[in-house]
């Protein structure tokens, strides 16, 4: 049986509706079981694990990711958090298979790539296998994508920081298909994988795209990124609402080199481009 | 087979996939023990672990001053070495050289490729569709970086590439500049895109592709950017052809029923002689000329045409990324080509670099003075420069003519000055200034440098191609007037030498008269 934490998540919840599309027996690892359609389990980060948590399963991908945190919180409660789970999985000779991130990277700045990165060596160290998306987009799609459609179709004129970064894209359903492929046929890959589309974007043009498929033409004005990085912070100890994390645009406008992406491992399939029909359903 | 370059490598492979027995010769001269072995050591290990004593010794800037003036491969000038055979005087103001090392130019070439077009083909006796297999055939044969983009309106990729070789920062941002003005810019007569590039960029790095160390300049250590020696060193190991490196070849002649070949031993200077069914000559540019010319094929006095590069830097206005303060390759981010009649009869084209070592260095020898003004700030400054080489066509370029004297047993090289050049050099920078400065690119026309006649490698044209080749010609396989069994596979039998990237075309070419005269094909 197959595992997945964070399944009530955008990532996560891609991930096993896809297994479960394919007839795969599994089981979603949440905070809140009721809020599962599925068979599920409570499972929370930083919570020692239950008795029967992992009993039947031999396989755990692991999605979750408490974006709530700020600061040292973030390492702890995600990173050190899991490892009661990754112990548990390693002590039952299971395999673990970690949602990891493109921003994750040994000189990552940002909390949440550096905190990625961490994990990503503690499942390696459990024998586990580390898989990077960059950007996931999809239907209905959740995450910083979907914020970028709810943003881009709301005016004409849109601020734009840090425009023209490389990013690299990961269609939601492929990336359910690669995990699916990794789980069920007890891959003996151990290098991590890069799973995006190999030709890099820009945000820039992603928003452009965006605007293009609502039929409207959008007029970005590129805004200074330490400007907007004070300005996010100062909201975020403020307690105010914001719209984008300050962590994620540090990612966005650090992105990982070169000499880093070209030392993954690539799938076994190839992730598309960004393309409307692939959005848009 | 006479030469192991570029286009050597494609008529061997051509023929030896065609059955026929394949004899590689050429003076074979290679990188020296010393380096090869700290190449080797770096190619074991991963750039963070390399020596510091190895980077230094295959630094391109650890050669000496008589090398400095050419491209050089690990620090070392192998690629232009003389074999001290046959006596050559150059002018100073040439900067074509033959290539006597096992793969030809391709040990110091910027792995461009891209196929010439019906447009370019202008007063060939081959069309475009006449070369498409050669194109295929080769693009099979080479690692092949690149995208499926704007520019394969014009210039078709014929197969998928392996992939996209990323760019710097500042080359995504020079891309995507140019993207974002790509409407007024094509009315302008300018196409542009990704780079295609003979570089490998498998995964995971280093072992199966580009690791974006940033030293393509000195060479790649892995053997990531293509190199024809590579090739025919994979055909002699799989017993496909034999390559007998250390001769030198003097003359060709066809004799009853073969062609008889006439050498000279590199390591002691004695006579051999060779006798073959069919000869193949793709020993790069000048000695095919030098060759044909020995054999009485070709005049004593006999011109090469040459695609004339300019260095043209461009100052980058606004932000620009951390430019050369990142990983990356330092090839070409960003192929460029200005098609304008009002500009120049021909299209010319450019290839962007971002900033490597290199331009601060290059900065400090062209311009010494106001370097030693700028000092430290001159590293600074230079992190805000584009570098575009520029290729024109050899209508539009000066020309180099090879002066064969039998007497002395010399071979003199003379420029031959085109004298409507500087005026198409003038109306190209005022182009560029009129349509880039306003997306913050900017040319600095003072300082472009302009290389000297064959300086950028680009050369060819003394046996050209002709349908009913007379005197100094060559027929459409690449044979000289009067001749059955000597084909001419080289730039030498190209009929004019379009800018942009020669080597693809060059290959093409040899691979399309290798598989005809495979295939017994007369014509």
């Amino acid at each position: 049986m197959i595992a997945v934490t964070g399944a009530n998540g955008y990532v996560g919840g891609r991930i096993i509706a896809h297994l479960r599309a394919g007839g795969m027996e599994t089981v979603a690892l949440v905070r809140r079981p009721d809020e599962c359609s599925g068979p599920s389990r409570r499972f929370v980060l930083g919570e020692p694990l239950a008795a029967d948590t992992l009993e039947g399963v031999d396989t755990v991908i692991h999605a979750a990711w408490d974006a709530s945190v700020r600061g040292d919180e973030v390492a702890a409660v995600n990173t050190e958090g899991s490892l009661p789970l990754l112990d548990g999985v390693a002590d039952r000779g299971g395999r673990l298979l970690l949602v990891s991130t493109l921003s994750a990277f040994p000189a990552a700045r940002s909390r949440y790539g550096r905190a990625k990165y961490a994990l990503e060596q503690a499942v390696q160290r459990r024998g586990g296998l580390a898989v990077r998306p960059g950007l996931v987009f999809g239907a209905a799609a959740g995450g910083l994508f979907g914020s970028l459609v709810n943003t881009s179709s709301r005016g004409s004129v849109m601020p734009i920081v840090g425009g023209s970064e490389r990013l690299f894209v990961t269609h939601d359903e492929h990336l359910g298909k690669l995990f699916a492929e990794l789980a069920g046929a007890g891959s003996a890959r151990q290098r991590t994988i890069f799973a995006a589309h190999e030709r890099p974007t820009t945000l820039r043009s992603i928003v452009e795209l965006i605007a293009a498929a609502r039929g409207g033409r959008v007029r970005l004005v590129p805004i200074p990124p330490r400007a907007v990085l004070a300005a996010l912070r100062l909201a975020e100890t403020a307690g105010l609402p914001v719209p984008y994390r300050s962590d994620s645009l540090l990612s966005l406008i650090n992105p990982a080199p070169l000499d880093e992406l070209a030392a993954l491992d690539r799938p076994p399939l190839t992730f598309p481009p960004l393309s409307r029909d692939l959005w848009e359903r | 087979m006479v030469g192991s370059g570029p286009a050597g490598a494609a008529t061997a492979s051509a023929l030896a996939g065609a059955g026929r027995r394949v004899v590689v010769i050429d003076p074979g001269l290679t990188l020296e023990p010393a380096r090869e072995a700290a190449r080797q050591r770096m190619a074991s290990t991963s750039p963070p672990e390399w020596r510091p004593e190895d980077l230094a010794l295959t630094s391109f800037s650890a050669g000496d001053e008589r090398a400095s003036n050419y491209k050089q491969l690990f620090g070392s000038d192998v690629a232009f070495r003389d074999d001290g055979v046959l006596p050559l005087e150059l002018s100073e103001d040439v900067g074509a050289r033959p290539s006597y090392a096992s793969g030809g130019l391709s040990n110091v070439w910027g792995s461009g490729l891209l196929p010439y077009t019906e447009e370019d083909l202008l007063g060939w006796p081959l069309s475009a569709a006449d070369l498409a297999a050669g194109y295929r055939a080769v693009l099979e044969l080479l690692p092949f970086a690149g995208e499926d983009d704007e520019l394969a309106r014009r210039y078709p990729l014929f197969i998928p590439p392996d992939g996209p070789l990323l760019r710097t920062r500042a080359g995504e941002e020079l891309l995507g500049r140019l993207r974002r003005h790509a409407t007024v810019l094509g009315g302008s007569g300018y196409v542009f895109g990704a780079p295609r590039l003979a570089v490998r960029v498998g995964h995971p790095a280093p072992a199966n592709g580009c690791v974006y160390c940033g030293h393509c300049l000195d060479g790649c250590p892995y053997g990531h950017i293509y190199n024809a020696a590579q090739t025919v060193s994979e055909l002699n190991r799989g017993g496909a052809i034999e390559y007998r490196p250390g001769l030198h070849v003097d003359r060709l002649r066809e004799t009853d029923g073969g062609v008889s070949i006439e050498a000279t031993s590199v390591a002691d200077g004695t006579g051999v002689h060779l006798q073959a069914e069919r000869a193949f000559l793709a020993a790069g540019a000048i000695s095919s000329t030098i060759i044909l010319q020995r054999s009485g094929l070709l005049p004593q006095r006999c011109e090469i045409l040459d695609s004339q590069a300019l260095y043209l830097p461009f100052a980058w206005i606004g932000r620009v990324g951390q430019t050369g303060r990142e990983a990356g390759h330092t090839l070409a981010q960003v192929t460029m080509v200005l098609d304008d009649p009002g500009v120049a009869g021909n299209p010319v084209h450019l290839t962007f670099y971002t900033y490597s070592g290199g331009v601060a260095e290059r900065a400090r020898s062209a311009h010494p003075l106001i370097s030693r003004v700028l000092g430290p700030a001159l590293e600074g400054l230079t992190r805000r420069l584009l570098v575009a080489i520029c290729f024109f066509h050899s209508d539009d370029s000066d020309s180099v003519v090879s002066l064969w004297d039998a007497s002395s047993g010399s071979v003199r090289l003379d420029p031959v000055s085109n004298p409507g050049r500087a005026q198409v050099i003038r109306r190209f920078t005022r182009a560029l200034a009129r349509s880039l400065a306003p997306l913050g690119i900017v040319p600095l026309a003072p300082f472009a440098e302009q290389a000297p006649v064959g300086g950028g490698y680009h050369y060819g044209g003394s046996a050209p191609m002709h349908g009913h080749a007379g005197l100094g010609q060559t027929d459409t396989l690449g044979r000289p007037a009067g001749c059955g069994r000597i084909h001419v596979v080289d730039s030498s039998c190209f009929p004019s030498v379009p800018g942009g990237a020669i080597t693809l075309t060059a290959m093409a070419n040899a691979h399309r008269i290798a598989s005809a005269a495979a295939s017994g094909e007369q014509s």
